[in-house]
């Protein structure tokens, strides 16, 4: 849908409109919220409550970016809250568990919006690895899953999965380097 | 809701580099913005990792959107905006967070501006004069999540529906002494931005003086065995002295737990270890792995692993930030640079890696136009800083 045509539709309620919004931002506001979260139940309910919120100021709105930043912004800040309030309904909160660093929040909203273009990359790859890639990145089916339906073995889901990754010819750096520069608390999640 | 808009650039720039569609001054962008930052450098080492991210494009999909919009779509069809939707506990729950979204509309994310901006487009051409030493200034977050701007030389009184009560005079913020009628206490943050210092005074008598681009979140009573406080940036504290209830600074990393004494806690994200350095007094310093007893004069430095190295502390350079200075003992460049950009809110871009390493020693006020400073860097060996808007280029 072109975006002017869709804001126009969006301003003046339309469902559609709405819904293509949604199909535009839905798993990437997902993935963001998980880490704001850590809670996939919660991160679900604060991306439908923005959503929510989208639609009662739809009239606002001119473009994409400026309604993504609406959707980022207040999963962000209703996350934050929401740690807040578990803290002080759980008398056992652990001490020091303090919300991520805002840089790091950023941090993971622009992972967020680079995997969604990587993953909307995919989707336009040619028939071969498509299936594999349309099963697991788009269906949500894990590997063995994923496996029991093509009737293929799971290594051969994984192996699709690089090589559709590969067809893309990403500027990756295909083994892992260990950088130890400085420390950083989410330094540690980055290698394994 | 600006203040994203940078970081989508920045996506966006990330994601043409992944598929290969960039073109120079892109790239030029982009590598500018990691090297600003480590944070940032780490970031862009796992994005462009094969490995990393196969695992987060599994992560990517948790749930199926179908579901989720059949959800939406009956909760914007059952509740039109004008009329009362039937359950009361959701439209204060949607009015809190309409509220919130508001309110953080309004303030923007400004208030965390301690974090190194992103590269931003420059809409005025931003001179040497427009860069000015900090000033005091901060933010307090009440426990009800309203912001009071703490301002330099501005009167103020601060109450709250708990009791607790604070007052602003002279550049400090301080609590009074908790009435043991009080509920059970909400928690205040003070934060100040780059370019910002501001001193308080907890309901213990503790007192704080808070660095620029630092926060510090306390109880505005303390009522447990123990009373902790939670520390980023740096701070320097003397604490009120009460050995039935031992003082405890939570920074990202390390627990220092005291009684009664001086310290001075320096825990910046983007420095790479969290530094204690004892004045008088003795703290324990705690990590998930190790700890280790301080006693005046000494200093602890804490590494990524939660291991902890003790020392002699240079007390000198360590306060002198409280003491409206900077003094450089053999300092490299590259953390000179990480301090002049907390206190004149500039950022620094090290053309080569290698002026990082270059080691300066001397001592300048704090107060002073950083020409002056820049101009002493200058003059004493190979590096010159080039400047454009806020930021100055190390060449």
């Amino acid at each position: 849908m072109e975006e002017l045509h869709c804001m126009a539709q969006l301003n003046a309620g339309n469902e559609t409109a709405f819904q293509y919004i949604f199909s535009l931002f839905y798993e990437r506001l997902c993935f963001f919220a998980r880490s704001v979260t850590q809670n996939d139940l919660q991160a679900e309910d604060l991306v439908q409550d923005a959503f929510l919120q989208l639609w009662k100021h739809k009239e606002g709105f001119d473009s994409f970016r400026a309604v993504k930043a609406f959707l980022y912004l207040a999963v962000k800040n209703a996350g934050r809250n929401l740690l807040k309030h578990d803290k002080v309904v759980s008398r056992h909160a652990r001490a020091g568990q303090n919300p991520a660093p805002e840089e790091a929040v950023l941090h993971r909203m622009i992972e967020a919006e680079v995997l969604a273009d990587v993953r909307k990359a995919l989707a336009g790859l040619p028939e071969g690895c498509r299936e594999v890639i349309h099963l697991c990145y788009f269906q949500g089916l894990r590997n063995q899953e994923a496996a029991s339906h093509l009737r293929v073995s799971i290594n051969t889901i994984k192996t699709q999965k690089v090589r559709g990754l590969r067809m893309l010819r990403l500027a990756l750096r295909i083994f892992p380097i260990f950088l130890i520069v400085g420390c950083h608390p989410f330094f540690f999640f980055s290698c394994f | 809701m600006d203040e994203l808009q940078p970081y989508f650039d920045i996506a966006e720039l990330a994601g043409k580099f992944l598929k290969g569609e960039i073109t120079g001054e892109e790239r030029a962008r982009l590598f500018a913005w990691i090297e600003q930052d480590y944070r940032n450098r780490l970031l862009w080492e796992k994005l462009t990792r094969e490995a990393y991210l196969q695992q987060q494009l599994d992560s990517f999909n948790g749930q199926e959107p179908g579901a989720a919009w059949q959800k939406l779509l009956s909760a914007i069809r059952s509740a039109p905006e004008e009329t009362a939707p039937p359950k009361r506990r959701r439209i204060m729950y949607y009015a809190a967070a309409a509220a919130v979204v508001a309110a953080l509309l309004i303030l923007g994310v400004k208030f965390f501006a301690k974090d190194p901006p992103p590269p931003s487009p420059v809409a005025e051409v931003k001179t040497l004069d427009d860069i000015h030493p900090g000033a005091p200034k901060a933010q307090l977050v009440l426990g009800n999540g309203k912001v009071v701007n703490l301002l330099a030389g501005a009167k103020d009184t601060i109450r709250e529906s708990d009791g607790t009560r604070a007052a602003t005079e002279k550049n400090e913020l301080r609590y009074a002494a908790a009435s043991d009628d009080m509920a059970a206490p909400t928690y205040n943050s003070v934060l100040t931005p780059r370019g910002g210092e501001y001193k308080l005074v907890l309901s213990d008598g503790t007192k704080v003086w808070l660095n620029a681009a630092s926060s510090i979140r306390f109880p505005t009573k303390f009522n447990g065995a123990e009373r902790r406080v939670y520390i980023e940036g740096e701070a320097y504290l003397e604490v009120q002295k009460d050995a039935d209830h031992p003082f405890v600074v939570s920074t990202p990393k390390t627990d220092i737990t005291v009684l009664g004494t001086s310290f001075d806690v320096k825990t910046y994200a983007d420095e790479p270890y969290d530094r204690t350095s004892l004045v008088d007094g003795r703290v324990r310093i705690s990590t998930k792995t190790a700890s280790a007893v301080l006693e005046p004069g000494m200093q602890s430095m804490v590494t990524a692993g939660g291991r902890i190295q003790t020392g002699d502390a240079d007390l000198e350079e360590a306060l002198a930030w409280k003491n409206g200075q900077f003094v450089f003992q053999h300092e490299s460049l590259e953390s000179i640079c990480r301090k002049l950009s907390r206190w004149y809110n500039v950022d620094f871009v090290f053309k080569n890696t290698s002026s990082e390493n270059l080691h300066f020693t001397g001592r300048l006020d704090k107060d002073d136009h950083i020409t002056g400073l820049l101009k002493a860097l200058e003059a004493t060996c190979h590096v010159r800083f080039d400047q454009s808007g806020l930021t100055l280029t190390v060449e």
